[in-house]
């Protein structure tokens, strides 16, 4: 009902990542895989040979000597006899040797397999992440190749457009489920009454495009309002009867006329133009009453209905008729309605005249903050004051 | 007329930050194979000094000089390895600022070739434009 909600972004993942980029991220890094993976073959050979190493020192004190083919040059060979067989000359590195026991170099080896093994389990965890990082960009590029959308919502826009948008629905849905409950209940008689209301709202609706229309005159909008309540009152006096009537006007703002007769289409126009005015004149009134949150609510949303397509620089005269109108209408429904929503409606309003009056000159920015409290419970509150209004 | 004398001094220009961009590039990609070479070398010495550090007092210890092994002495070897390990530590050192002074260098260089090809193609478009 409200499409201008929208204060997230859609992104086509493809808009920021090509899908042919993606793939080449990724073959780089398979690339840079391939490399660690020859490098720590290279290093398993050399822990290999070192093993090996390690079992022939082992093995060679254990005779006085050996018979070897002892290699000259390049290509040739002679048969000789290995002696000091416990005596190894060992390479340090950087060219220091140093002469060492069998059993000193097998210690000596030891220590540099283990030097070993620990740059191989570095490079291991370094292939691992190169792969986790070669999954991802595979990833990326398949998923821009379907063409995968990026949607980012603010979490306060989210709420926001949950309390505007989304709960009104299911509030709709609650609200006529139990309506139809009541309407069976009390038998077909209410029909026609609801009928009439619906006709009367009608009227009403009508009555409000047209001085939309003429520009808002005040005092006529919120004549009519009072009235309107009267009527509905008088009409209906009971729960179940407002609670008709918003069902109404919420299937008419969420669009589902389904359950509801004709004659509501022709509102449904009407309260849906109602309704998108909201949202954007809601911010300069909901920010005065923070505190003040629920109870409000239903007034605020009145008072924007009535002033809707009116310009900020009126809110604050709005503000006073509307004190003035709803004093009356306040007075006038408490004469004829028995129904506790009503009362409670009532109330409401006059809560929220007192912090009206101490905070009408401020305005406050962070309006989304409070329109989402106000915007949950309104569902029904929403409805009641619309109800009343009529 | 002095448009296109403009036009050819600032390609002269690019052309010139150019190769200044690739001659940084390829300093940069030899202070990197020098970096490498160094921790190698780091590590081998760190690993010559920990078994000399375990070697007994009157081991011999020979250190190779062209074809021929030298004997040494231990605490003559441990001295050396340790005043090589410490020159190592300050050429790496040394390389690691070059190579960042290079490689701020390459971004500036980089940015003011951007700024003059934007300024080349701004030129071009009015050129094609009158």
């Amino acid at each position: 009902m409200e499409p201008p909600q929208k204060k997230g972004t859609v992104t086509p993942l493809g808009s920021l990542f090509s899908e042919e980029e993606a793939r080449k991220a990724a073959s780089y890094v398979e690339e840079r895989i391939r490399e660690k993976r020859e490098e720590m073959n290279r290093l398993q050979q050399f822990v290999d040979e070192n093993d090996n190493l390690i079992s022939l020192v082992k093995k060679l004190p254990e005779k006085l000597h050996h018979n070897v083919m002892v290699p000259f040059g390049k290509k040739a060979f002679f048969p000789g006899r290995l002696i000091h067989t416990n005596e190894c000359l060992v390479f340090l590195g950087e060219n220091y040797y140093t002469d060492r026991t069998s059993k000193q170099t097998v210690d000596v080896l030891r220590r540099r397999d283990k030097t070993l093994q620990s740059q191989i389990h570095s490079i291991k965890a370094e292939i691992d992440d190169f792969q986790t990082e070669a999954s991802f960009f595979a990833n990326t590029a398949s998923e821009v190749a379907e063409g995968l959308l990026e949607i980012r919502e603010e979490y306060e826009d989210e709420e926001e457009e949950v309390s505007s948008a989304t709960v009104p629905q299911p509030g709709v849905k609650k609200e006529s489920s139990g309506f139809s409950g009541e309407e069976t209940a009390e038998g077909e008689v209410e029909d026609d009454e609801f009928a009439r209301i619906m006709s009367k709202l009608n009227e009403l609706e009508m009555e409000e495009e047209q001085e939309d229309e003429d520009g808002e005159d005040k005092s006529e909008e919120h004549d009519s309002p009072v009235e309107s309540v009267e009527d509905m009152v008088k009409g209906l006096g009971d729960e179940t009867k407002t609670q008709e009537t918003t069902v109404s006007v919420l299937e008419k703002v969420s669009g589902h006329s389904s359950s509801v007769g004709e004659p509501r289409y022709s509102e449904t126009r009407v309260k849906a133009k109602a309704i998108h005015v909201l949202p954007e004149t809601q911010p300069h009134k909901d920010t005065s009453d923070p505190s003040t949150c629920i109870g409000p609510k239903p007034q605020y949303i009145k008072k924007e209905d009535q002033s809707r397509g009116g310009i900020p620089q009126q809110n604050a005269e709005t503000w006073r008729d509307f004190q003035a109108t709803s004093a009356v209408s306040r007075v006038k429904v408490s004469s004829s309605v028995v129904g506790p929503q009503k009362i409670e409606s009532i109330q409401k309003p006059e809560a929220k005249f007192d912090t009206n009056k101490a905070f009408t000159g401020s305005i406050v920015e962070h309006t989304h903050n409070m329109q989402q409290p106000s915007g949950f419970q309104p569902p029904k509150p929403v409805s009641r004051f619309r109800a009343q209004r009529r | 007329m002095s448009s296109s004398m403009a036009l050819r001094d600032l390609q002269r220009d690019l052309e010139s930050k150019a190769n200044d961009l690739a001659k940084i590039q390829k300093d940069i990609a030899k202070d990197h194979q020098l970096r490498k070479k160094y921790t190698i070398q780091l590590g081998e010495n760190e690993l010559v000094l920990k078994e000399l550090d375990l070697l007994e007092e009157d081991a011999n210890v020979y250190k190779l000089i062209g074809p021929v092994l030298v004997k040494q002495d231990l605490a003559e070897a441990n001295a050396n390895v340790r005043k090589r390990i410490e020159y190592i530590s300050a050429e790496l050192k040394r390389v690691d600022a070059s190579i960042q002074d290079n490689e701020g260098q390459q971004n500036s260089k980089r940015e003011a070739m951007m700024k003059l090809q934007q300024r080349l193609q701004s030129i071009q478009a009015g050129k094609a434009k009158a």
